[in-house]
């Protein structure tokens, strides 16, 4: 867990609480450092031991309760960023089940702080999937109706659901496929994992279709969105919102786009019985005023040579 | 929405099309109702418009057709590109199952569209091209387009390019696989060839609005020139080979009459009348042949290299199993 403060002469007025430090988290944290002056702590945070993380989140929410009351004068202001993610699309329900515990306890968290803390602002920011809950549905607009199919994506509604109902400000914000940077020991996306495999002459296993659309959103941009949701609290028109590209994208431009880039043919075997074959893309008309979803293109050379040269393109990354 | 059911886009390339995009999305919607109201798995999914730098009001109409109609999606080019980039860029932002290609002066009228994928699910096709019973008011235009496609499709041996028109109803796979692959250089409808050889054409009344105006086409003789040599340099030229088969045949003589001379020299020198002439000729044929067979073996390796760094798959999967939705629904359409 990652815990930001805003720094300065006064006393702190911004605290940021990421829960979760992977594709989005870290590049989220990055995103704030560059918008603004925050000082870093990493928070030791247990996933795998309920009495652990219990103890670990009452000695947060005692610091975060000790930053409030330090800076009662100032307007202070906690976000609570939930990016966590340990289930993953292909999760089961013992790892969904694990993950909404997790959730519930931060949830909890925040409302007390909430409670006790009448004059500050407390925000919960929930990353959620928009690829999950709209699986298989094409041009998704505001009056697409979520349809989930698997356990990830009913974690991601009940998720949606115990947020709604909480006594706290709240903001979710739905994202479509996400690729980003590839940083060692974290889930990178497919199309990271694509590129890395390529460098290494190694087969990818796609449980698609080389035809089967996609919409893929770069992790920096929705870090860039999110840090200014955060620090500037921009207004946003609908609740929850949606972070795609807009544009969709097969597998087979993938492929071809990854070539090109890395200068030879990458290799892909696809499952005969698919079963993420179905295409999902979104309407550009969903997404909101000031989301800037950036070029795949460009962005696969930007991974590719960040990779080469930090040499992470070596080491071994998660799905 | 229904998982079983069958999206149509279309793909329209905007250069100076601002008298005619509100009557085309007005015929568009008019489709699209009238699928609707047909209560069949078909659905008008997206109408995207291709801004190839606009050089009218284009850009203004458009905005205001988005503002008006929530499928009508508009993509704007950075400069000005060309019509075949532009349609290639509309298809990779399309994610129908099928993809109709249409120009924006409505010379392509949106009512044969229906008639165009059911040609497509009847016969099992990818791609239907609009065979145009009469196209532009041009003779000269006319004439020359077709004999152009004829002598082209003679010289590199394809003869489905006979049936290449910008009125297409694609299907969407194979569109969007072209399309990535297709190079700034590449003619589209060649790429798509590459992947299947599932193409039709049927016959419709298309009318050319702007010549019949006299209102200026969007694309000129220059781009029309453009396109010709465009589709030239995607296909493997056939001389080629026929270079090879010449070289080898004057190598192979040229070795057999030396073989000859060589026994008259040896056996009856009396006979040959005059020296030197022969051998010089001999020379010439062998070496002439030697090397236009290696320049023909340098050709193809070149030929094979382009074609593999402009994307040619060794292989494209299709599925094809949605066509069954629409098979008996749509029977047969008269595109009149």
């Amino acid at each position: 867990m990652i815990l930001l403060t805003e720094a300065g002469v006064g006393q702190p007025a911004k605290t940021i609480a990421i829960f979760g430090a992977g594709l989005i988290g870290e590049a989220t944290a990055r995103a704030l450092g560059r918008h603004a002056a925050l000082c870093r702590d990493i928070f030791p945070l247990d996933w795998s031991n309920a009495e652990r993380q219990e103890r670990q989140l009452a000695a947060l929410e005692s610091k975060l309760t000790e930053a409030l009351v330090e800076a009662a004068n100032a307007s202070p202001c906690v976000d609570l960023l939930w990016s966590a993610g340990r289930a993953g699309f292909g999760a089961g329900l013992g790892e969904t089940t694990h993950e909404l515990a997790s959730f519930q306890a931060v949830l909890a968290l925040a409302v007390r702080l909430a409670a006790n803390s009448p004059g500050a602002r407390i925000i919960f920011h929930l990353i959620s999937s928009a690829g999950g809950l709209f699986e298989g549905q094409r041009q998704v607009d505001c009056r697409a109706v979520a349809a989930p199919r698997r356990p990830y994506s009913l974690l991601k509604q009940r998720q949606e659901e115990l947020l709604a109902a909480a006594p706290i400000a709240s903001r979710v914000y739905r994202l479509s496929s996400v690729y980003g940077f590839v940083r060692p020991g974290q889930r990178i996306g497919l199309i990271s994992i694509l590129l890395l495999n390529g460098l290494r002459h190694r087969v990818t296993h796609i449980n698609g279709r080389m035809s089967t659309l996609r919409d893929f959103v770069f992790a920096e941009d929705i870090a860039d969105f999110l840090a200014r949701a955060i620090l500037v609290d921009i207004a946003l028109a609908a609740h929850p919102v949606i972070l795609a590209h807009g544009k969709p994208t097969s597998i087979w431009e993938i492929q071809r786009l990854i070539e090109s880039v890395i200068g030879r043919r990458i290799y892909l075997s696809y499952s005969l019985m698919p079963e993420n074959s179905e295409d999902s893309t979104f309407s550009p008309a969903v997404l909101p005023s000031g989301w800037r979803p950036s070029d795949l293109a460009s962005n696969i050379r930007r991974i590719y040579h960040e990779a080469l040269r930090s040499g992470a393109a070596f080491s071994q990354p998660q799905r | 929405m229904n998982a079983e059911k069958v999206y149509l886009s279309t793909v329209t390339p905007v250069f100076r099309g601002a008298a005619y995009l509100r009557q085309l999305v007005a015929e568009l919607e008019t489709v699209r109702a009238g699928l609707a109201q047909r209560d069949i798995p078909l659905e008008l999914l997206e109408a995207i418009f291709v801004s190839d730098g606009a050089s009218d009001d284009s850009d203004e109409v458009l905005a205001e057709l988005t503002a008006k109609y929530s499928w009508v999606r508009v993509v704007h080019l950075s400069r000005n590109f060309g019509q075949h980039p532009a349609t290639i860029g509309g298809i990779l932002h399309s994610s129908g199952d099928w993809v109709a290609t249409l120009d924006e002066d409505l010379q392509h009228h949106p009512r044969f569209l229906i008639p165009l994928l059911a040609r497509a699910v009847a016969g099992n096709e990818d791609v239907v091209y609009a065979s145009a019973i009469k196209v532009h008011r041009s003779w000269f235009r006319n004439s020359s387009s077709r004999l152009y496609k004829a002598l082209i499709s003679r010289l590199v041996g394809n003869p489905q390019i006979r049936k290449f028109n910008s009125f297409r109803m694609l299907r969407g796979s194979i569109a969007r696989a072209a399309a990535a692959v297709a190079a700034p250089d590449s003619y589209f409808d060649v790429v798509l060839c590459w992947f299947t050889n599932r193409l039709d054409a049927l016959p419709l009344p298309l009318v050319d609005i702007r010549s019949q105006t006299r209102a200026p086409s969007s694309y000129d003789l220059s781009s029309l020139l453009r396109h010709a040599r465009r589709m030239l340099i995607s296909s493997q030229i056939k001389p080629l080979r026929l270079g090879a088969l010449v070289g080898t045949l004057a190598l192979a003589t040229s070795i057999v009459l030396s073989v000859v001379t060589l026994v008259l020299k040896l056996l009856y020198p009396e006979r040959i009348e005059v020296r030197g002439w022969t051998s010089l000729m001999l020379v010439s044929a062998f070496f002439g042949g030697l090397i236009s067979v290696l320049v023909v073996i340098i050709l193809e390796y070149m030929s094979t290299l382009l074609t593999q760094a402009q994307g040619k798959p060794t292989f494209f999967v299709v599925d094809r199993s949605k066509d069954r939705l629409l098979h008996d629904l749509l029977g047969q359409q008269d595109p009149g």
